[in-house]
């Protein structure tokens, strides 16, 4: 009696933390709400749905204390999201997971994963399954590596325009084509297309919270790692990309500059021959004055005035006899 | 409440001796229980197979206290002396075998990874029907993965795995039955080449394949430079001609204008200047008059 009191007096209360939940057992049997789970998530077939049918269970939230009788045993489990690294397995050492894309290349794949416990489906983590993560782990990875066998651009882009440039649009097409030449090389295209993948985990990882329990929170696959050699071809394709974009870069500045000189070359010549012209004109104005009221006489008279800071300057002045005072110089 | 504290001082004493006798008195007590089979505590996802006499004589799954004398009558009690408990654990198992060889339709030799789950339904069949389950069910997925895949193309032995899965999984789950086992999902995990030397032509074909793309992309941005260049010259050239016939333009157009108002004036502007030219010139000049023999003059005078 007084055993019984202190056994369940003192070894009889418990607390959950705020990231844990907690499954009674009395004599090893969890108590059920229901037989089946409420939620099957709409990615699992009717044959699935079936063979991954847990009963829920009655979860004990954080806080407490709580009091348990001496048959009955608490488990506890975190809630709070974990990572685990793709290339996690019990079973062997490896830095990175090996997958073949769709052109055959043996390439190395690492990232990570973040999932939780359901705590909507605490029984195949706890009960149902014996070791859930290695099960996740092992449908994320077969998964993974399917598609990477099946992965295309979604953009769908051809390799090498064959089309001949017809007009302008067509240069343009093939210019655009161009700098996408390497679409259609698996490597490349799962490099660039990354999220999507991740995408794609993610949904076809839904299930997991039906199946084993946990739920997937996100995954992660950040490198991709091909042979070092065709590293180096991709890293080659990024420097030429670059010289090309610098090199046309460098065309283009020239070319502007070459034709904003040439602008100014023009209105350098016509500013030139307006000076060259403006004073033409204001002689010109001038002297149709001075014809206007004084006739071509008095245009002559002007010219043979102006002549004759010439005989001030002339070395010699070569004068015939009997000519006439108009003096024909 | 004084009278509380003095009466639990009282029943200290009482309380010491009692406790220690209910540490030993009591799971001593349980233990004969069990093993004496008046109760079991199943688990979750736990299954207890009793024999007697070499034969089976039940199976208990249902999780919680049970108690086998009301399962099996008066012959639970013989069960310790002639008789034993197999637990058996019925939740979810898996197991991946690594690197099964396949050869492909075009003779490629390929390592082929499955990885299924499996979980006790007959916990009787899997203890006694199969003395290695295990082994027996990996035989089975390994011959069956191997006749499956066995000359298939490459690329649907790579590409179309799932349903290959599939298929391997309704060959297996029939066999896996009889042993006990329930056979859950099955998946082709991994498909790789094990021969280096295709590894390395693989790789390879693809470096070659990105040299292509990288010569390609090189010359695409020498053919774009090229036309910049050979664009920019044409409107060049197109401004320097412009620039060089704008003079002539200009002062054709002026001289044009006044010649149209008045050519006497015209020509006078043009005396004008040449004469205001000369004089700026600083040139020598001789003055010659109008008609007459400017030779003998000039040969004359020197």
């Amino acid at each position: 009696m007084t055993y019984s009191v202190f056994r369940a007096g003192i070894g009889g209360f418990y607390t959950v933390s705020p990231d844990q939940r907690a499954v009674v057992t009395s004599f090893g049997k969890a108590q059920r709400l229901r037989e089946k789970t409420l939620q099957k998530p709409s990615e699992m077939t009717s044959e699935e749905e079936e063979r991954y049918e847990f009963p829920q269970v009655r979860v004990v939230g954080p806080g407490g204390p709580y009091f348990k009788m001496p048959w009955q045993r608490v488990r506890k489990v975190s809630v709070a999201t974990q990572a685990v690294d793709l290339s996690w397995d019990p079973s062997k050492a490896q830095d990175t997971i090996e997958a073949v894309t769709k052109d055959n290349l043996t390439t190395g794949i690492n990232g990570q994963l973040r999932y939780r416990v359901s705590e909507s489906n605490l029984y195949p983590y706890l009960f149902g399954v014996a070791s859930p993560l290695e099960h996740v782990m092992g449908y994320f990875v077969s998964v993974l590596r399917e598609r990477v066998a099946n992965f295309v651009d979604p953009r769908g882009q051809a390799l090498l325009s064959d089309a001949e440039p017809s007009d302008a649009d067509a240069v343009v097409e093939e210019t655009d084509s161009a700098v996408e030449l390497s679409e259609g090389v698996s490597i490349n295209d799962l490099r660039k297309n990354l999220p999507l993948l991740n995408q794609y985990m993610e949904e076809q990882c839904r299930s997991t919270t039906g199946r084993y329990g946990i739920e997937l929170d996100a995954a992660l696959i950040t490198e991709i790692d091909p042979p070092g050699e065709v590293d180096r071809a991709l890293s080659a394709i990024n420097s030429t990309r670059n010289q090309v974009a610098g090199d046309l870069s460098t065309a283009r500045a020239d070319s502007e500059q070459q034709i904003t000189m040439s602008a100014r070359a023009v209105e350098i010549a016509t500013n030139n021959a307006q000076a060259e012209v403006a004073p033409l004109k204001e002689l010109a104005e001038t002297l149709s004055q001075i014809k206007k009221e004084g006739g071509s006489d008095c245009l002559r008279a002007y010219l043979r005035n102006l002549r004759i800071p010439l005989f001030s300057k002339a070395k010699r002045v070569i004068q015939t006899t009997g000519t006439s005072e108009k003096g024909g110089i | 409440m004084e009278e509380l504290i003095e009466s639990l001082i009282g029943w200290l004493p009482y309380a010491i001796p009692g406790f220690l006798m209910g540490l030993l008195a009591i799971p001593i007590f349980l233990g004969l229980a069990r093993m004496f089979g008046l109760y079991a505590c199943v688990n979750e996802c736990q299954s207890q197979v009793f024999t007697l006499f070499g034969k089976v004589i039940g199976t208990i799954d249902e999780p919680g206290l049970q108690f086998p004398l009301t399962k099996f009558g008066p012959k639970a009690l013989l069960i310790p002396f002639f008789g034993k408990k197999y637990v058996v654990g019925t939740s979810l198992r898996q197991h991946y075998m690594r690197n099964q060889m396949v050869n492909s339709e075009e003779g490629t030799p390929m390592g082929v990874g499955i990885w299924y789950e499996m979980r006790v339904s007959d916990p009787i069949s899997y203890l006694f029907t199969n003395a290695n389950p295990e082994g027996s069910l990996q035989a089975n997925v390994t011959s069956s993965t191997i006749s499956t895949l066995s000359n298939l193309e490459m690329e649907k032995m790579l590409e179309d795995r799932h349903s290959l899965s599939r298929n391997v999984r309704a060959t297996v789950s029939p066999l896996s039955e009889q042993w006990g086992y329930s056979l859950g999902s099955v998946y082709i995990r991994k498909v790789a080449f094990t021969d280096r030397g295709m590894v390395d032509n693989i790789t390879e074909k693809v470096v070659k394949r990105l040299v292509q793309v990288t010569s390609a992309m090189k010359q695409d941005g020498e053919n774009r430079v090229g036309l910049i260049k050979s664009e920019t010259a044409f409107r060049v050239s197109q401004k320097m001609a412009e620039a060089a016939s704008s003079r002539p333009q200009i002062v054709g157009e002026a001289l044009n204008e006044i010649a149209k108002k008045d050519p006497e004036i015209l020509e006078t502007v043009l005396e004008v200047m040449e004469v205001e030219n000369l004089l700026n010139s600083n040139a020598s000049i001789d003055i010659l008059p109008d008609q007459s023999n400017m030779l003998i003059q000039v040969g004359r005078d020197g």
